[in-house]
């Protein structure tokens, strides 16, 4: 199962996911990575600068993350201890937007969609169309790097508004709204593990493919035409081919060749 | 319907509220654009249909388009236009996995401008005009959320120099079987062998439902046309191909056919590329193809022989001006 990762600035809003799941901190410099089995918990520190030089190097040592989600606190008009998801995520100093593909909606029953403005700095000036943070849009704009929008989610729970002021914030209060997102973030998690991984198939043939490239030179080109012969026998035999056979020729055409014999004696029907 | 973009102009349209009572408990999004959310990147199609999204916008600019060379029914001035973008359906096949980032569904609420601009075109034209529905989107398939053909019907009821062409592969046809058939309209259904429509087309009726569909519009007097694009390769492609001919022809007055036509399996390059990236391990990319002119298809040779298998079991059951076939 690919790795899926939880996202989060700030110590008080790791912990109750540390917890959750069980999570171990990962000893590796230049991070804060918690792990165990194939979930993740990267804590970027504040910002989203912060936010996206780590999601970034996370993605980029790590491509199999299938998915992630950011989770944190926001500043909005809503009660404190709201849930709420985005499905707008704006950089306000650039005014770049970014537009998760939301999940089905019975995966997020009572959890309402609001627009998450990053901002630089605190604000108290809340709004009642977005909420404030300052790491969404440093994610977004790092992970769409790596990631589609359907695997990329961002949660925030309502630490403060206008009759609760930001100032009033506490590390106490924090981990306390943060269990807020636990169960819809965890359902988020799940339905990225039960969604039929149309990537696995391609692992499987990319696997393959540098298994044989491992021991046969080949050069990009043909690397490319191999992983096109080997989905082409997978979708024609809907096989697994051994690949020790091919491991002992000792070229890339000869390879291509074995294959393409291969496949010529597979008909190609439709029943 | 999970998720209602709704753009900001069209946000009070009499169309958008009725659209949007229909799913009460969708999400609903302002935003500025349609194509904000729909040209944005790092999308990725084949996941976003797994749960698409709908967009309600307003069309500006050009709503009526020339269709490319090749692309008609016997009419001088051919023109298509897009009430929709995307299909509900997700054939292996189709072009607008290439041609759009998203899956998602925009509708575009703003009928009555479309309407204005294709009474526009007609009269530039003393003889008749065709318009093509359903070149970026099934014309049929949304209709009870769009309500499209009702509006449409009428308009094209009152336009005598005009033609109509609705193509489709869904069996909702209740608004055509309410009302008189007009004789300026035409239904057209894409028709595949059962085979491959299980295999590469998927979330669409059945073939034995389709022409279940053809029948009750020809029934009614309704001008039906059948079209047979794109033809597939497989080693049992005359069995496949030469077995649904047999369902068709038995079913169909063949003689009061409007229109067959047929054409063979073609992709642009890019288009082509992005289809390998989404599915690789379709069963139709394991066919031999070629590039020739930026499209990929079939080799000349296979191509032919398909081609004129289709066209003598055709040519045994309509006239030759019935058939156009499509480059």
């Amino acid at each position: 199962m690919n790795p899926v990762c939880i996202i989060t600035a700030l110590p008080a809003e790791s912990r109750v996911f540390i917890d959750a799941l069980r999570l171990r901190h990962v000893q590796d410099c230049g991070w804060r990575l918690y792990a165990r089995d194939h979930y993740r918990l990267l804590q970027t520190g504040l910002g989203k600068l912060k936010a996206a030089a780590a999601t970034s190097t996370l993605l980029h040592a790590q491509p199999d993350i299938s998915a992630i989600v950011n989770v944190g606190v926001a500043g909005g008009t809503h009660p404190t201890g709201t849930c709420l998801q985005a499905h707008k995520i704006t950089d306000e100093g650039t005014a770049t937007s970014w537009y998760p593909h939301l999940p089905p909606r019975r995966l997020t029953q009572g959890l309402r969609s609001t627009e998450v403005l990053t901002l630089d700095r605190m604000s108290d000036q809340y709004r009642t169309d977005a909420v404030f943070d300052m790491e969404a849009a440093g994610v977004m704009s790092a992970a769409t790097v790596y990631l589609s929008t359907d695997a990329i989610q961002c949660v925030k729970v309502i630490s403060d508004n206008p009759d609760s002021p930001v100032q009033a914030f506490s590390k106490r209060v924090a981990i306390a709204h943060m269990q807020h997102t636990v169960p819809h973030v965890l359902e988020m998690l799940r339905w990225y593990e039960q969604m039929e991984d149309s990537s696995i198939r391609q692992s499987e043939i990319r696997s393959l493919s540098s298994q044989i490239t491992l021991e046969v030179r080949h050069t990009i080109s043909e690397g490319h035409q191999l992983t096109r012969l080997l989905h082409r026998y997978r979708s024609l035999t809907d096989t697994v081919l051994d690949v020790q056979q091919l491991q002992t020729l000792n070229s890339a055409t000869a390879v291509r060749q074995y294959l393409e014999t291969q496949l010529s004696d597979v008909p190609l029907t439709y029943e | 319907m999970d998720t209602v973009y709704i753009e900001k102009e069209v946000a009070s349209h009499g169309k958008t509220t009725q659209i949007c009572a229909r799913y009460p408990k969708a999400r609903q999004v302002l935003i500025d654009r349609y194509s904000d959310v729909f040209n944005s990147r790092a999308q990725n199609f084949r996941e976003q249909k797994k749960n698409p999204c709908l967009i309600l916008a307003n069309k500006s600019g050009n709503r009526v388009h020339e269709t490319p060379p090749g692309y008609h029914i016997g009419g001088q001035h051919n023109y298509y236009f897009s009430h929709m973008l995307n299909c509900v359906y997700d054939c292996r096949y189709c072009f607008l996995q290439g041609m759009y980032q998203s899956a998602n569904y925009v509708v575009f609420v703003n009928t009555d401008d479309f309407f204005q601009d294709i009474k526009l075109t007609v009269k530039k034209h003393t003889d008749p005009s065709w318009f093509f529905s359903g070149y970026d989107c099934d014309s049929l398939a949304l209709d009870p959320i769009t309500h499209f053909v009702d509006d449409c019907v009428e308009l094209f009821s009152k336009l005598d120099n005009a033609r109509l062409e609705l193509r489709t592969k869904s069996t909702q046809i209740r608004p055509l079987l309410k009302r008189v058939a007009q004789p300026n309209i035409v239904v057209a259904y894409s028709l595949s062998p059962q085979a491959i429509v299980a295999t590469e087309e998927h979330g669409t009726p059945s073939l034995a439902k389709r022409i279940e569909a053809l029948k009750a519009l020809q029934t009614q007097g309704w001008n039906i046309g059948l079209r047979f694009d794109p033809l597939l390769y497989a080693d049992n492609f005359e069995h496949l191909y030469g077995e649904m001919f047999e369902q068709v022809f038995a079913a169909l007055d063949m003689r009061r056919v409007h229109s067959v036509s047929l054409g063979v399996f073609r992709l642009p390059k890019g288009f082509h590329k992005q289809l390998v990236r989404l599915y690789p391990d379709a069963r139709l990319l394991a066919a031999p193809m070629q590039l020739h002119d930026g499209m990929v298809s079939y080799p000349e040779q296979t191509e032919k022989h398909m081609r004129e298998f289709c066209m003598s079991r055709l040519s045994t059951a309509i006239e030759p001006e019935q058939f156009f076939p499509c480059s």
